[in-house]
């Protein structure tokens, strides 16, 4: 057991002290400590842990139990068991919403990481409007998600702008209503999705090109490594905690994407672009399907779940792998 | 790494621990509650809650409300109102919780997100059935949305009637006459479409707003040979797939889109785009209440802005949709009974139901009793004066709203190609079990 350093025990202490105090080696006195408390204890956390598992994961387990039952938000309720499991995976609706949501977020990820990135990569450096440039692609970002898709769905209108474009043209004959039409509708909320979403992933990617030393860059350069030899063995490896980062936040928004297809098309036509999250709206508040709802939250949320740890796996068996 | 720790001193914390605790509990003290709760008697002036949704101008409950405080000097009604899309999820919390107030406005039936049955179920709602001044009020076509178990729980405000709220001015200068006939419709429609013009207005990437239209069309189809259909379908005597007049009101709209009878992309029509399409004459009608009327009139400066029906196979099988649609309900906890029950007793005043429903642009309730139908409903006047012309709209007595919403979604499927009407018929089968 150590010994807390005393000037007893501290030779020529006593002294320099200009104490005359006479202590024996075998019984050093310790100074008295104050009665304290340490800001670092774990129950100073206590208030916020008691809040955020109130808030959110016994809210979160209340939701889970109703999964389990028949309850529509008010009155009694039964326990049917699996029934709301198996009819996400058997109604042709909830079907169709795993099977879009996966589609948009698969869509989502690649679109919106390629743009970033490539935007990224060329407004780095060099290039003089590159700041102005850089503000006007994220713009999009800090609007309204809401304001935007109201203002997209104007565009896309029979009588709006885009047709009347294209007519304007002499393309009048691919006029259509982009909205009410079911091979065009999800692609169109897809284009809206990644519009708004590029400027997040480019300022990511731009985070991490930061970290690139030009040196490096400069050095294959002059070896004679060829512009996409360069991009390849020196700037993407450098770059994998951004590219982690940027596709891992991208799946996870594109599995959950809500407002746009709400505002957009409210999940038609004709359910063709229903997806999880507006499945679990329309269920719980619009048809007071309590039970049925909070059971495609769940399947939601452990989807995302997955998905999101599979594919951060991925990357850092990758990087391990790199090493 | 040295792992230093701040230290400080016990009286330290425990005043930072105690001075925010003491506040929280002394404003907590002083807050007053919002909602339901600000209800009560204080010194012989008895408060109500009354609830209703928000209104983007002037509150038509709000103004009988106050007019009630007016003649009543010891009742004081305090308002609370809620945004439409939120207002059936606050109520169904407030209610669950035993904070809902006193008075509540709501949807009559049991077919609708806010129907007020669902929650008589629940045993949320006082029992009207002794009440003398209740029961005159329910149209006898119509108590089916106003009783469960032959006990009466809510209380019908005015008639919303569900037309074709139509452009006169557009039609006459077209040479074109209302039609009168399901034939007369598909001629209207030939005509217009060779004019480059279309006929109805439809937004049909709205399940609500295409279920309506459709909702128009079975008034006649279903509803002229079986009134109690609805009836049949609770006990299972028939089904949608089963009835012949389903299948004729939606093979109708499949006509109809074929023939050009809606504007060009109805398939992904919004609400939005009626009035302009209405006002400008590109299209002649619009389904819709009764009480947009004035709405569309006031987009349609300088034109006779009037209401029509969709007609059946003959005038004589026309039927119109005519519902007490809005109701209100007292809540079965309520601390206030009497005073909440004079509240309620008030709106059965004629006096008070005309000018109410005139606010609304609805008929009035009072119809039941007098006939007199508002002037600028006399072209449905006919239909409005028959009990056996006119009934609840069908959808309201359904057991929930997703019955609707299959059928109003299958219209855009039929016009999009994505389904059939034999299909459309079988998901609302099957939303009925749900």
């Amino acid at each position: 057991m150590s010994e807390s350093p005393t000037m007893a025990t501290i030779p020529g202490a006593a002294e320099a002290a200009g104490t005359d105090q006479e202590t024996t080696p075998d019984r050093p006195v310790r100074a008295r400590r104050p009665r304290s408390i340490r800001y670092a204890s774990w129950w100073w956390t206590l208030p916020a842990v008691l809040i955020i598992v109130t808030m959110h994961y016994v809210s979160v387990g209340v939701g889970g139990f109703f999964s389990f039952t028949n309850y529509k938000g008010f009155g009694s309720f039964k326990f049917v068991g699996l029934d709301n499991f198996v009819k996400v995976f058997t109604d042709p609706v909830a079907r169709g919403a795993v099977g879009n949501t996966l589609l948009l977020a698969l869509g989502f990820v690649i679109l919106v990481n390629l743009f970033g990135f490539g935007f990224a990569l060329a407004l780095n450096r060099q290039l003089k409007s590159r700041h102005f440039l850089r503000g006007l692609l994220f713009m999009p970002v800090v609007l309204s998600p809401l304001a935007v898709s109201f203002v997209w769905k104007f565009i896309f209108q029979y009588d709006g702008p885009l047709n009347g474009f294209l007519a304007a043209v002499g393309l009048g004959d691919l006029q259509k209503a982009w909205l009410g039409d079911p091979s065009t509708a999800i692609w169109t909320i897809l284009l809206v999705l990644v519009w708004q979403h590029i400027g997040i992933t480019m300022v990511i990617y731009l985070a991490g090109l930061a970290n690139v030393p030009q040196e490096l860059e400069e050095a294959a350069s002059m070896d004679g490594a060829p512009l996409l030899k360069r991009f390849q063995h020196v700037t993407l490896p450098l770059m994998r905690g951004a590219v982690v980062i940027a596709t891992t936040l991208s799946l996870i928004r594109g599995l959950s994407v809500f407002d746009q297809v709400i505002a957009l098309t409210a999940g038609g036509p004709f359910n063709a672009t229903e997806t999880l999250a507006t499945q679990v709206w329309r269920q719980t508040f619009v048809n007071s399907n309590f039970g049925y709802g909070s059971a495609i939250a769940l399947v939601l949320t452990i989807v995302i779940a997955v998905l999101a740890l599979a594919q951060m796996g991925l990357m850092r068996s990758r990087e391990d792998h790199g090493k | 790494m040295k792992n230093t720790k701040r230290i400080v001193s016990w009286r330290t914390a425990t005043a930072a621990i105690a001075f925010p605790l003491v506040g929280v509990l002394a404003m907590s003290g002083c807050s007053s509650d919002s909602g339901a709760s600000n209800s009560g008697s204080t010194n012989g002036v008895t408060t109500l809650t009354f609830a209703t949704q928000t209104y983007e101008k002037e509150n038509p409950y709000e103004a009988v409300a106050k007019k009630f405080e007016a003649s009543h000097p010891n009742i004081k009604i305090n308002m609370v109102t809620t945004p439409i899309d939120q207002y059936a999820n606050v109520l169904k919390t407030q209610l669950t919780g035993g904070n809902a107030p006193d008075v509540f406005f709501g949807a009559s039936g049991s077919g609708g997100s806010n129907a007020l049955l669902g929650y008589a179920d629940a045993g949320f709602l006082m029992d009207l059935t002794d009440l003398e001044w209740a029961n005159k009020q329910v149209p006898d076509n119509a108590k089916g949305l106003f009783y469960k178990d032959d006990k009466q729980f809510a209380l019908p405000v005015s008639i919303a009637p569900i037309v074709m709220i139509t452009n006169e001015t557009a039609a006459k200068a077209a040479g074109i006459t209302l039609p009168k006939t399901t034939d007369d419709l598909m001629k209207v429609c030939e005509t217009r479409a060779a004019a480059g013009k279309s006929t109805v207005a439809l937004p049909g990437s709205v399940p609500g707003g295409a279920g309506l239209f459709l909702m128009e069309i079975a008034a006649s189809t279903v509803y002229s040979e079986e009134s109690d259909w609805n009836q049949k379908r609770a006990d299972n005597k028939t089904t949608f797939a089963g009835t012949q007049g389903w299948k004729d009101a939606l093979q109708q709209v499949v006509d109809m889109n074929k023939a050009k009878c809606f504007q060009p992309g109805a398939e992904g029509g919004t609400f939005d785009q009626l009035a302009p399409l209405i006002s400008s004459g590109d299209a002649l009608m619009t389904s819709a209440p009764a009480n947009q009327l004035s709405n569309l009139q006031k987009a349609a400066t300088g034109q006779t802005i009037t209401v029509s029906t969709i007609p059946g196979e003959s005038e004589d099988k026309t039927r119109l949709f005519a519902s007490p649609s809005d109701a209100l309900a007292v809540n079965a906890a309520t601390k206030n009974k009497d005073a909440a029950l004079e509240f309620l007793k008030y709106w059965t005043d004629t006096q008070v139901a005309t000018e109410f429903a005139e606010t609304r642009g609805d008929a009035p309730i009072s119809i039941v009793t007098t006939g007199e139908v508002p002037e600028k409903l006399a072209p449905i006047a006919p239909l409005l004066k028959d009990q056996e012309k006119y009934l609840p709209l069908a959808n309201l007595s359904w057991p929930n709203p997703e019955v609707y919403t299959a059928l109003g979604s299958g219209v855009q499927g039929l016009l999009t190609g994505q389904t059939t009407v034999d299909q459309v018929l079988a998901a609302a089968d099957a939303a009925w079990s749900n």
